[in-house]
């Protein structure tokens, strides 16, 4: 019996992780903005290692747009003037949660300053929090790039298109007249395509997320968009070295390259309703876009919907 | 208790015990989730050629299907009584279902219709035409009785030639075949059935259309 209990005892200790011998020293730190899932007691991480926890957070008495995040860190933390602290997320869950950089052997100690009980840690924004954040923004780049296109496309400026290249005149006997109006138009395609580039590469870091973490369906939303959008510069490559070659008249450029815009148009507008879906999809419900939603099941052998389960 | 409390102050024995307590009360610490068997996964693979490379045939852009309400996913889709919708259980589909009727029909077409059909990864070739997919249903449609079951497809074609944005054609394919069995090896032989007979009646469709879709 009195084994049971020392191993018991042991076992209790070992689970709640007590440290008997462990020394503790206490941090501020000030975040600018939302610390949304970062509760008392999340833990501190230094390169991945677990090494204190939040003991407080309440907002700045000297600055209410900030936070002042209280952490208290094992003692042989190397918390150096070069350690920064940055706020995490553990996937779509939303549970934050603090990882220190830096602190480089050798560096100096970080001291509280004059006049204060503690040292404070700097802090730096997370790139994920950043890209949650500029979601909606995201969405608003993409239209505006479609919309971008379409006024390309507007009956005004296809009509100007129409009256440099379709008329012998221009193309041959004013070619300079023609180039000025087409170094215009090119330069309004490079503007697009830098957008759509730009584009591009934070859906790239949504879809790189996305095969960790996401359902299938979500997964292919944001492939398909990256798929889209590279297919739009793509194509709007390809007009721009058509224009710059001088190549071609206006029955060619109706001919081939205005269906493969059109075609990018109908991608473009398909790439932010799947945006907008997705976005939608993760803001009302993180854990069903994560895990599915609960749904019943037909079973062939009993003929009947089993129970739902959750 | 009076043997432990001779080993430890009264208040850290305490604790330990009720920390015990705490510990059991919570039920299993970790969990390896369900028990259960895993679904058995099907493919829609068309059993036909490969497509055509002739040189002068049609090239059309093929695009991912639209799928209709409930169709999405890789769950194999059944529609009970009162519009009631559920899934099949122990069964799925072995990528996304709008991932395999795009690369069913497009094989199914480039073999019967002898058109280079572009899909996936094709998107930077200049093609003439433009084929859009609706796919309206898809799904197993059990009865009373076994000897009723069947599975119901239906597929709504956009065809555009891309010079002037013309719907060349534009119709709605439909499919049933009954289900020969009551697991999920029947229902998947049944989806590869209709989509078979589809697969036949849409490559007469385009075959016709493909004129239209010549090159330039």
């Amino acid at each position: 019996m009195l084994a049971f209990l020392s191993g018991l005892i042991a076992f209790a200790i070992w689970i709640a992780k007590v440290d008997l011998d462990a020394e503790y020293r206490d941090y501020d730190i000030y975040f600018n903005g939302t610390v949304s899932g970062l509760y008392k007691r999340s833990v501190v991480y230094y390169l991945g290692i677990p090494v204190g926890e939040v003991r407080d957070i309440r907002v700045a008495e000297e600055d209410s747009s900030k936070v002042h995040v209280l952490v208290r860190l094992r003692d042989e933390v190397p918390v150096t003037e070069t350690t920064t602290a940055r706020l995490e997320f553990q996937g779509l869950t939303g549970v934050a949660y603090i990882e220190l950089k830096g602190g480089s052997a050798g560096g100096k100690a970080l001291t509280p300053p004059a006049g204060r009980e503690r040292a404070v840690i700097p802090s730096e924004a997370s790139p994920l929090l950043e890209f949650y954040e500029s979601a909606p923004n995201l969405i608003n780049e993409a239209i505006l790039a479609i919309q971008q296109v379409q006024k390309l496309l507007s009956d005004q400026n296809l009509q100007k298109v129409a009256n440099i290249l379709g008329s012998a005149d221009k193309v041959t006997a004013n070619l300079a007249s023609g180039t000025e109006d087409l170094d215009a138009l090119v330069a309004d395609m490079r503007g697009v395509m830098a957008q759509i580039g730009e584009t591009t590469t934070k859906l790239n870091t949504l879809a790189d997320n996305g095969n960790k973490f996401m359902t299938e369906d979500a997964t292919l939303l944001i492939a398909e968009a990256v798929k889209a959008v590279n297919a739009a510069e793509t194509t709007l490559n390809r007009i721009d070295g058509l224009v710059a070659a001088n190549e071609g008249n206006i029955t060619q450029f109706v001919g081939t390259s205005l269906p493969e815009v059109s075609r990018m148009i109908v991608d473009l507008r398909r790439t932010a309703r799947s945006l907008s879906r997705l976005v939608s999809r993760i803001e009302r419900n993180p854990s069903e876009a994560l895990f599915g939603p609960a749904e019943s099941k037909y079973d062939l052998k009993t003929r009947k919907e089993e129970e739902k389960k959750k | 208790m009076s043997k432990l409390t001779s080993f430890l102050p009264k208040p850290i024995a305490a604790a330990a015990l009720i920390a015990a307590t705490a510990l059991s009360a919570c039920g299993p610490l970790i969990s390896f989730g369900d028990d259960g068997p895993g679904d058995t996964v099907y493919s829609l693979k068309y059993a036909g050629d490969f497509g055509t490379n002739a040189a002068d045939a049609p090239v059309i852009y093929i695009d991912e299907p639209h799928m209709a309400d409930g169709l999405a996913g890789q769950r194999i889709t059944v529609v009970l009584s009162g519009d009631k919708r559920s899934t099949l259980s122990g069964a799925r589909w072995s990528a996304p279902l709008s991932a395999l009727v795009r690369d069913y029909v497009a094989r199914a077409l480039s073999d019967k219709a002898g058109a280079h059909m572009i899909g996936e990864g094709g998107l930077d070739i200049h093609a003439t035409c433009r084929l859009g997919t609706k796919v309206w249903s898809f799904e197993f449609v059990p009865s009373d009785s076994a000897a009723g079951d069947k599975v119901n497809i239906a597929m709504e074609m956009s065809l555009v030639r891309l010079a002037d944005g013309k719907l060349l054609s534009h119709p709605t394919f439909t499919k049933s075949a009954p289900v020969r069995g009551a697991d999920g090896d029947a229902v998947a032989n049944a989806f590869a059935a209709a989509m078979q007979d589809m697969g036949d009646e849409m490559g007469s469709w385009l075959k016709a259309q493909s004129a239209s879709c010549a090159g330039s």
